[in-house]
């Protein structure tokens, strides 16, 4: 089944870059065929697909050896476009981030305080899509659009957020 | 004012088939690597993490 998503999503993102978490990456492992038609129209639509090292190394650890670690290597090269590197300020912009969630950054990961901190440096240019979408609380981060992936047992849910004062 | 977001050097669309296929390769080793930590939970108790996430 296709991947379902809003008229507007595309439009919308239209000349910008997506953000993409770990588990879109696993979850494109494990519907192969409807990921790479969904990641092809982004890219058709000049939306460009991003990733950081952070969630390389997530996907990259615990290979067994290096076939099965270039295997995934060669996976994340066909998905994305580009990969944003760090910058100092990215750091600051953790630090910041932890403190305006307070609490609520209990459960959070590096990873997706990284994430988060990529969406505060580059503004509405960008947008993240993830699946576990109880990490971005929506006092910072807007949840602009609800992607869904129906299939045999059930639908996986995906939000695409941008930071909220961009 | 936010900073520019590096272009991409070169877009490509992907082969759907090439893709699949490498797919199938990495499913299986994501598979083994959530066997290794379910049999390394059972073991010694460690955390499963998101393992488990993997199983089909």
């Amino acid at each position: 089944m296709e991947i379902v998503y809003p008229t507007q999503f595309i439009s919308s993102l239209r000349g910008k870059h997506l953000l993409l978490d770990t588990n879109v990456f696993r979850d494109a492992v494990s519907r192969s065929t409807d990921f790479s038609r969904f990641f092809n129209n982004l890219k058709q639509n000049d939306i460009t697909l991003v990733t950081v090292d952070f969630v390389r190394l997530e996907l990259l650890k615990g290979s067994v050896n290096e076939t099965k670690y270039k295997e995934k290597e060669k996976l994340i090269a066909e998905i994305v476009d580009a990969t944003i590197p760090m910058t100092p300020n990215m750091i600051e912009l953790m630090y910041s981030l932890i403190q305006i969630y307070g609490i609520d950054g209990t459960a959070l990961t590096i990873t997706d305080v990284l994430l988060g901190a990529m969406l505060m440096q580059y503004g509405d240019n960008i947008a993240l899509l993830m699946r576990d979408t109880t990490d971005f609380i929506q006092r910072v981060f807007k949840l602009l659009f609800v992607v869904n992936a129906p299939f045999g047992k059930g639908i996986w849910t995906y939000g695409v957020y941008q930071y909220i004062n961009s | 004012m936010h900073m520019s977001l590096p272009k991409a050097k070169k877009k490509k669309l992907i082969k759907e088939k090439e893709f699949v296929k490498i797919a199938q390769k990495v499913k299986k080793s994501l598979e083994q690597e959530a066997k290794y930590l379910l049999e390394g939970r059972v073991k010694n108790g460690n955390s499963v993490s998101h393992a488990i996430y993997f199983l089909p």
